[in-house]
Formats: structure tokens, C-alpha cells, sequence
């Protein structure tokens, strides 16, 4: 079997999705006048149409072998604030960052982890769900392949 | 006089138009019998078209029912379907080493016969024998305009999803569109392809390849880079389904076996159950090296090689 690995990127953000991976980069039509920005998300399940930018509806999915990604930009201003400012890459994870407490909605069994850091100037969430808290040292270990394929760039406007 | 000239030049030029009309009709049989050959039927009250010899199950490469198109030398040699929307996402859906098996669905802005597929894929999702996900691919922006595509696709994140990427047409050396490509997750190998003139012509070709079992999912279990099994394999030793004692693999919800699977698989239980083994027994999983015995005891035997 031969499978090639391709990086994907879009609005200075690229990630080169591991075998079994899926991953998307999007930023939602603003309304209203307000600003939105680039998310990436990447999961070892298909990514459902409509999911929320925290994975609303992909992380009920979420099998015992399943994990989920998200970088989830918050703009220039936020880079230079005390909670962005105290990480300057894309973090890796360990396992005992994973917390049931952790997840933006309780499910039973999941836990998740939430890191803000800053890169290129630009300030990012990563957020992360994984499908039990009794894998979390294997499943630790493809967050962080998958993260350390991505790549941040500088210069990117806001969507109006 | 000139009455007869005139008569004698009308019947030259109706002679002379019949000619021409003889060979349009002629010019047109031929295209007509050429696209019927190739399973699209444009008569307005067909009552559907044919699908071609290429039907949707697998074929090895180089016998008699070898694909009529360029060589797939390697069914395994898969890629992700890696691009970008019509909305300008970057997007790479996963077809190897997944649970999920794929229904690529080529298609162009300008075919006619395409037309039909995006009209049926744009209201909502359709049925897919077997569960597959069907994503629609297309050239990539520099081939489309993605506002057509968009138009075409309907609105952003709807049922069906659509990847526009050149690359994934020339890898999987698409012939002409429309063309479907059935991928197998589990095996991570294309296991059928062809292409048919409507929606139901592909769904009925789709469903008699997972009835055949031809679709080969359920065959593997995906293994991830890190080396971890996916479905298939119970991650704990305690976390036992209910239902049947023996499956050959992972077959999604819905998924429909094929009748010598399930005839195997009803033997094996019966012969399982004649030994006091029935569903949910721990000694069917992984880390309960017991002997098959009606009699074991719990702990007798804690490895059997």
C-alpha cells in the first residue's frame, strides 16, 4: 500500500494530517460587523457538515480511539495579553493535561485540554477532546504528531 | 421560362438540404450510440440509462474485466482527498485507515450528465448503501471557478461534501466525469469504480457491491501511525458489546453482509455456543488466553502459547 501525506493550508495556517486523520481549515462568514477568525480543526473521525467551532456535534462521535483537534485563532490584540503571552509555540501535550473538567461540555468518559499561546504574532486556543481519559497516554501521543506538523504564519486579517 | 428556372433551383436547394440533414441525422446516431455505449441514455423518456461494463466492484487488474481506462496498477496506492472548498477551506478528508469507506464522486461544472448528480446531492444528503460517505471531488480552482462549484454544491457545509483538488483526479487517473470511486477505509484500497448516468444507477451498483461483499470493508482493521488499532478492537478487555459472539470485522451501522458472511458467522456461533460460549464472554476478547473448554475454570490457563 502506498499513502501519500499531504499538507493542507489556508490564511497562514498548514497541517499535514497523520494517516487516519482528517483535518480542515476555515474561517466563518462574519455577520453583523463582527471580526472572525482562522480554525483548524483535525480529528481521527470524519468531520461532520456543521460542527461547532469546539467540536460541538464531532466530539459526541468520538470513539475510545478517537481525538479531536481545534486551533482557534483570537487576533492580534489578544497576542500581546498575559494569558496568550505565556506560550510562544504550538504546545505539545501530556497525558495528565487531559481533564474530565477540562471539556467545554461534560460527556461521560471524555476528557479534554484547553492551552493559549501565542505564534507569529497571533494568538491561538488549542483545544483538545479525547475519546476516554483510560487511553490518554496513546492518544496524548497522536495529539502531539498532528501537532507537531502544524505551521503558523504571520500577516493574516481578520475576516469582516 | 423563368418559372421552370425557379423550380429547377428550389428543388437543387431542398435536394441539397436533405443532404445536409442526412448527415446531421447520421453525425447525431453516432454521438447518441457512442454515449449509450457509455451508459448515458439521453432520451427524455428512458427509462434509465444503462450503467457501463465498469461496474462498481472489484476487478484485478489485467484480466478480462480489467478497468477499459488507463491502468490502476496498485488498488492500494490511495491518497486523501486533500484541496479546498468551494468557500476556500482548506479541507483533506480521510480515506485510508479508517473505519469509513468512500464514494468519491468526480464531477465537472460543465457536463451535462453531472448536472443530475449535483441537483441530487444538493438537497440533502443522499442514501449511500453501506453507509460510505460520499464527497464530491473536482478539479482544483485553478481548472473550476469555485463560484460555480458553490452554486452547484449548494450552500457551505451542506449534506454532501465537496473537495476541489487536481491532484486527487490525477492520482486516481479520472478518465471523464462523472466517475465514482468506491474506497474501502478498512482496507485502504479502491475496491470498485465506474460511472452510470443517474444517481440511482450508482446507488443500485454501490448497493449490489455490499451485498456481494466486494466492497471489502470489514476485511482489516485500520491501523493508525502510532500503532494503535481502531474499530474492530475492543479497547479494554472489559468493555464487551452485546449482540453477536462473532463478527468478522467492523461493519458500520447499517452496513449489510453479505449472505456466505452471515452463514459463516451463524456456524461459528453455534459452534461457540455448544461450548458454552456465548455473547459477551470474556475469553472471546484480547488478554483472556483461556482454552475454549466448557469446563475452564476462571484462571486456569492465564496464557495458552
Amino acid at each position: 500500500m502506498t499513502t501519500t501525506r499531504a499538507q493542507i493550508a489556508a490564511m497562514g495556517l498548514a497541517v499535514t494530517p497523520p494517516a487516519g486523520w482528517e483535518a480542515a481549515i476555515y474561517r466563518r462568514r462574519a455577520e453583523g460587523g463582527a471580526l472572525t477568525y482562522p480554525v483548524l480543526h483535525a480529528a481521527t473521525i470524519a468531520l461532520p457538515p456543521g460542527r461547532g467551532d469546539y467540536g460541538s456535534g464531532l466530539v459526541e462521535l468520538l470513539g475510545p480511539n478517537d481525538l479531536f483537534v481545534a486551533l482557534l485563532e483570537f487576533g492580534a490584540v489578544a497576542a500581546g495579553s498575559p494569558l496568550f503571552a505565556g506560550l510562544t509555540a504550538v504546545p505539545g501535550l501530556t497525558p495528565d493535561a487531559y481533564r474530565p473538567q477540562q471539556l467545554q461540555r461534560t460527556i461521560q468518559g471524555q476528557a479534554g485540554v484547553q492551552r493559549f499561546f501565542t505564534s507569529a504574532g497571533r494568538s491561538f486556543c488549542l483545544y483538545s477532546v479525547i475519546g476516554t481519559l483510560t487511553n490518554r497516554v496513546a492518544l496524548t501521543a497522536r495529539a502531539n504528531q498532528i501537532l507537531g506538523s502544524v505551521r503558523v504564519t504571520a500577516g493574516v486579517e481578520a475576516g469582516t | 421560362m423563368p418559372v421552370t428556372a425557379l423550380i429547377v433551383g428550389l428543388t437543387a436547394a431542398v435536394a441539397l438540404l436533405g443532404v445536409l440533414v442526412a448527415g446531421l441525422l447520421r453525425s447525431n446516431a453516432e454521438v447518441i450510440r457512442a454515449l449509450h455505449q457509455m451508459g448515458v441514455n439521453l432520451g427524455p423518456d428512458a427509462p434509465g440509462s444503462r450503467p457501463t461494463a465498469v461496474a462498481l466492484a472489484g476487478r484485478p487488474t489485467g484480466g478480462p474485466d480489467a478497468r477499459p481506462t488507463p491502468g490502476r496498477p496498485d488498488a492500494g496506492d490511495v491518497i486523501d482527498l486533500a484541496g479546498v472548498t468551494p468557500q476556500g477551506d482548506a479541507v483533506s478528508l480521510a480515506v485510508s485507515g479508517v473505519r469509513h469507506d468512500t464514494l468519491a464522486g468526480f464531477l465537472t461544472s460543465g457536463c451535462q450528465t453531472c448536472r443530475g448528480f449535483w441537483d441530487a446531492f444538493r438537497d440533502g444528503p443522499p442514501d449511500v448503501p453501506g453507509g460510505a460517505r460520499l464527497v464530491v471531488v473536482t478539479r482544483g480552482p485553478e481548472a473550476e471557478s469555485p463560484g460555480t462549484i458553490a452554486a452547484l454544491g449548494g450552500p457551505a457545509g451542506g449534506a454532501v461534501p465537496v473537495v476541489m483538488s487536481s491532484e486527487a483526479w490525477e492520482h486516481y487517473d479520472i478518465p471523464y466525469a462523472p466517475y465514482f470511486i468506491y474506497i474501502s477505509g478498512a482496507a485502504s484500497r479502491v475496491v470498485g469504480e465506474g460511472v452510470a448516468a443517474g444517481w440511482q444507477e450508482v446507488r443500485d451498483l454501490v448497493a449490489d457491491a455490499v451485498a456481494d461483499g466486494t466492497t471489502g470493508a470489514g476485511q482489516e482493521d485500520p491501523v493508525d501511525d502510532a500503532g494503535t488499532a481502531g474499530a474492530g478492537t475492543p479497547a479494554t478487555a472489559g468493555a464487551v458489546p452485546p449482540g453477536p459472539v462473532v463478527s468478522a470485522g467492523p461493519v458500520p451501522p447499517g452496513r449489510r453482509r453479505s449472505r456466505a458472511d452471515r452463514a459463516r458467522d451463524t456456524a461459528v456461533d453455534l459452534a461457540l455456543q455448544e461450548v458454552g460460549i456465548g455473547p459477551g464472554d470474556p475469553r472471546l476478547h484480547h488478554g483472556a488466553r483461556q482454552p475454549l473448554k466448557p469446563d475452564a475454570g476462571a484462571g486456569a490457563g492465564a496464557d495458552d502459547r
